[in-house]
């Protein structure tokens, strides 16, 4: 569980290109292939600087119109899926799983 | 998952971006393979010249990049050029011969999106590696750099050209690459020079040594029973390569160029050069022969063969031929 006031980024040392709309995400640590649709795509640009967690679900409920809960659950889901495949990192004071 | 990566694949191939591409960063080479086909000159890329060039395939949908050379390590700068490459955002394969490897680029390499790294090994001894590199000590050296590789926890594999030079050897060097807990790659393809000379081609291996190695090594492929869906490879397409001198060419095997980087966008030339249409256009039926052949779906015709050894890019292919033919005899004595 990401706590709000958490800070995630992208790990730089993943690879990625947008193709038609998706992302097509590369790890070095696993050298597995991601695909990333839906809301994905646009998280993961946001993600190539440090964001906190609140800001994130702030977007995701402006962006695409939906309710505080339903964004912070899509958030958590996200971020627990991108972690579990080494595609992002906590970074700075007050993070937490 | 399987259903959205066979359709992202499906529209990686239908945009025709260069998704995959071979990037020759030197002509530099410190050894002199007997079979090579690159021509040694100081052609190399600066680094500011290799950070444009990053920019304009980053916009042009490259995502994989395979850097070669010549031998990628001969450039002093490669710490930077590593860096550079890996802060564009590209998921990297590297092909050398590892001779010029230190602890310093293992560090480096740590810290790129690295998928593979292929170091060329021809021989089990020194006796027969270093007599095809041109070069004494080639051999401990690149044998080193697979086992530091390893331990390091990279991913390295051992590719290996056979050659009339090497062909008694080539399952010792298998043995040797599960040994050490490898994958090795083996090919008898030797493609005539850049400069277009063809002395070369002497050292491959005779029509007999070929058929037995594909008999062996290729005993595990299986074919499909209908020819593909599409004749051709991805050259052109989802694949191209980037010389030393900028030169954007279909595929590395292809050394036909329809633009340069440093004077160019890549997403334009991808998008309207002439050769480019034609290769995505084209079918089993523009092929002359190939049209009526039997044996297309037991074909890996490479356009850029095709071109170095029989003169057309838009033709038979003279190794594919010969390996379909091998094929095609080998499954009718039953041995699948």
């Amino acid at each position: 569980m990401w706590q709000n006031d958490a800070v995630v980024r992208r790990r730089p040392e993943c690879a990625w290109q947008d193709v038609n709309g998706k992302v097509v995400v590369v790890t070095g640590a696993t050298r597995r292939i991601h695909i990333l649709d839906g809301c994905g795509p646009a998280l993961w640009l946001r993600l190539a600087q440090p964001q906190r967690v609140e800001a994130l679900a702030c977007f995701l409920q402006e962006t695409y119109d939906v309710d505080a809960a339903r964004a912070h659950a899509d958030l958590q889901e996200f971020l627990a899926s991108l972690a579990r495949e080494r595609l992002i990192e906590a970074t700075g004071p007050g993070t937490d799983r | 998952m399987e259903k959205i990566w066979k359709e992202t694949e499906e529209a990686i191939k239908a945009a025709c971006r260069p998704f995959d591409v071979t990037w020759e960063l030197t002509r530099r080479c410190n050894l002199s393979c007997c079979h090579c086909y690159n021509v040694k000159d100081d052609t190399e890329p600066s680094l500011e010249d290799i950070a444009l060039a990053a920019g304009r395939l980053r916009r042009a949908g490259t995502l994989f990049v395979t850097l070669t050379g010549g031998e990628l390590f001969c450039r002093p700068d490669i710490l930077e050029v590593l860096r550079v490459v890996g802060e564009a955002g590209f998921a990297v394969r590297i092909l050398t011969n590892g001779t010029l490897i230190r602890e310093e680029h293992i560090a480096c390499l740590r810290g790129i999106c690295l998928q593979e790294i292929g170091i060329s090994l021809y021989g089990v001894t020194s006796d027969v590696h270093d007599r095809i590199t041109g070069v004494a000590g080639s051999f401990e050296a690149s044998s080193r750099a697979v086992r530091r590789l390893k331990e390091a926890g990279l991913p390295v594999h051992i590719q290996s050209t056979i050659l009339k030079e090497n062909f008694d050897s080539y399952a010792a060097i298998r043995r040797l690459a599960q040994e050490w807990g490898v994958v090795c790659l083996m090919d008898p393809v030797v493609s005539p020079r850049d400069d277009g000379s063809r002395d070369v081609l002497a050292h491959r291996l005779e029509p007999s040594q070929t058929r037995h190695l594909y008999e062996d090594y290729f005993r595990h492929l299986s074919f499909p029973q209908e020819p593909p869906e599409r004749f051709l490879c991805e050259a052109g397409r989802a694949m191209g390569a980037v010389t030393a001198r900028g030169d954007i060419l279909p595929c590395i095997q292809l050394p036909v160029a329809v633009g340069n980087i440093f004077r160019q966008e890549m997403i334009d030339v991808w998008r309207d050069a002439p050769l480019l249409k034609k290769l995505r256009s084209a079918a089993k039926e523009d092929f002359g022969a190939c049209a009526t052949c039997p044996r297309t779906n037991l074909c890996r015709i490479c356009p850029g063969l095709a071109f170095l050894e029989d003169g057309n890019i838009f033709g038979p292919s003279s190794t594919a031929c010969f390996a379909a033919r091998t094929w095609e005899d080998y499954l009718a004595r039953g041995k699948t």
